[in-house]
Order: C-alpha cells, then sequence, then structure tokens
C-alpha cells in the first residue's frame, strides 16, 4: 500500500488481497452449511405444525417439545449467521481499506491487523454458535428413538 | 512482525495468513459433506420411524436394528461435526494472533505453531470420525438388501 507513483504497487495490494477473498469463501461455505440446517429446522418445524392438527391429544406434548427445540435451534443458526456475515462484511472493508491505502497513498497497516482481528472475532463468534447448535440437535436423539 | 512503521510487515503477515484461510475453506467443505450424510441418516431415520408405526411384527425387528445403526452414525457424525468446527475455531484463533502479533510488536511464532498442531489434531480427530462413519455406512449395506 505504498507511493501509489510505484507501478507495481497495484499488484502488491492485489496479492496481498488474495487472503482476505479466499477467507470470504471459507465464510461463505459456513454460510452453506448453515443455510442447509436452517432449511432442514424449518422444514421439520412445518411438517410438526402440520402432524399437531390432526395428531391425538396425548401425543401433542411429545410434537411441542421437540418443535420448542427445533425453534431454539433456529434462532442459534440465526445468530450463527449474524456473527458470520459479519465477518465477511469486515473482510470486505477490509479489501475496500487495503485499496483506498494504495489509493490515497496512506499506510493503514495497523487498521487492517484490527480489521483483521475484529473479523476473526467475529467468525469465531459464529463458530461457537454453530458448534452449540450442533450440539443442541445431537442431545434431541433421545425425543425421537423412543 | 515487527515495526509497524515497515510497509512490507503487514503483508508478510497477510501472506502468511494464505495457509490458514486456506484451511478454513477445506475445512468448510468437509463441514458441507457431513451436513449431506447427516440430513439423509435423519431423514432415513424419519422414513423408519414412520413405517415402524404400520409394519407386521415381524418386520418390526430389522426396522429397528437398522435404525438403531443410523443413530448410531448420527452420533458418530455429531462428533465428526464438532471435531471440525473446533479446528476451524482454533484456525481464525490462529489468524487473529497472528495479527495481535504484528500490532503489539511481539513474537507469537510458539503460539501460532501450537495452535497450528491442535488445529490440525482436532482436523484430524474429525476425518477419522468421518472415516469411521463411512466404514459403518458400507458394512450396513447388507441389512438393506433383503
Amino acid at each position: 500500500m505504498a507511493d501509489p507513483s510505484q507501478a507495481p504497487g497495484i499488484t502488491h495490494v492485489i496479492q496481498l488481497a488474495v487472503t482476505p477473498v479466499f477467507l470470504l469463501l471459507s465464510i461463505g461455505n459456513i454460510l452453506a452449511v448453515l443455510t442447509a440446517r436452517l432449511g432442514r429446522v424449518v422444514d421439520r418445524v412445518r411438517v410438526l405444525a402440520d402432524r399437531l392438527e390432526k395428531a391425538p391429544e396425548e401425543k401433542h406434548a411429545a410434537i411441542t417439545q421437540e418443535a420448542r427445540l427445533l425453534l431454539r435451534r433456529r434462532s442459534i443458526i440465526n445468530w450463527a449467521f449474524t456473527g458470520c456475515t459479519v465477518s465477511a462484511l469486515l473482510v470486505c472493508l477490509l479489501i475496500a481499506v487495503a485499496f483506498v491505502g494504495y489509493l490515497v497513498g496512506v499506510h493503514l497497516d495497523e487498521l487492517l491487523a484490527a480489521l483483521f482481528i475484529v473479523a476473526m472475532g467475529s467468525f469465531v463468534a459464529g463458530l461457537l454458535l454453530f458448534l452449540r447448535e450442533v450440539r443442541v440437535a445431537a442431545s434431541s436423539v433421545h425425543i425421537e428413538v423412543k | 512482525m515487527a515495526d509497524p512503521s515497515n510497509a512490507s510487515d503487514i503483508s508478510h503477515v497477510i501472506q502468511l495468513a494464505v495457509a490458514p484461510v486456506f484451511l478454513l475453506s477445506s475445512i468448510g467443505t468437509i463441514l458441507a459433506v457431513l451436513t449431506t450424510r447427516l440430513g439423509r441418516v435423519i431423514d432415513r431415520v424419519r422414513v423408519l420411524g414412520d413405517r415402524l408405526e404400520t409394519a407386521p411384527e415381524e418386520k418390526r425387528r430389522g426396522i429397528i436394528d437398522e435404525e438403531r445403526l443410523l443413530l448410531r452414525r448420527r452420533g458418530i457424525i455429531n462428533w465428526a461435526f464438532i471435531g471440525c468446527t473446533v479446528a476451524a475455531l482454533l484456525v481464525c484463533v490462529l489468524i487473529a494472533v497472528a495479527f495481535v502479533g504484528y500490532l503489539l510488536d511481539v513474537h507469537l511464532e510458539v503460539v501460532m505453531a501450537t495452535l497450528f498442531i491442535l488445529a490440525m489434531a482436532s482436523f484430524v480427530a474429525g476425518l477419522l470420525l468421518f472415516l469411521r462413519e463411512v466404514l459403518l455406512a458400507a458394512s450396513s449395506v447388507h441389512i438393506e438388501a433383503r
């Protein structure tokens, strides 16, 4: 991100942008996994809602309990989505900052490092929520077995 | 990770971060595979659950055996999920640590190497569980082929 008069400067910035761009790809992968899980949770909630209408009274409690667990998973996944998406936003901002620094001819190294750290913090938060959701889903086994 | 006034330093850290970022993307790919497999296992469990209600007494045994095997696979996949997600978490922390080291101008090579090793160990654990699940799934073919 140095002197704009220097021709190879932009090449250097573009090369540096490879890392955050790949980071975006990884975040996208995790978002795809979250989407798949959320889709299944929501589909299941709808099936349960239909089933609740026709179910005999004694089965209502079990269905409601499963639905409640699914709704909890849904909200955890939504928070995980938020964490990962914020992280992706920060990475985009970071890439923009790198090029702004190049154009304006300012050293924004500390800002870039800070953005990287905050983006990772947000991604970590998203992954922790994902982990929690996996645990909640795993603990629901006994409900369906019987 | 030295003197922040030196322009090439942040680029050095960013270039170093390429490897962990690629690692994140690989972990995401494995997580996507696990998600697909888990989804299929659960769909099958639900089909079997419905079938069990209407099945004649002599077929119940086979259905319950298959269901038990599927639930075991589900348990293994959930643990594989945890292994891979923890690996991704550690890689994120590793990337953050690299930039923290740059900002604070401290050498954190040992911490980074340790995080890399722990992340790989966790990923290996996840992959071993995945392998176990694949072998279990492969060995269960005869149950369905009758």
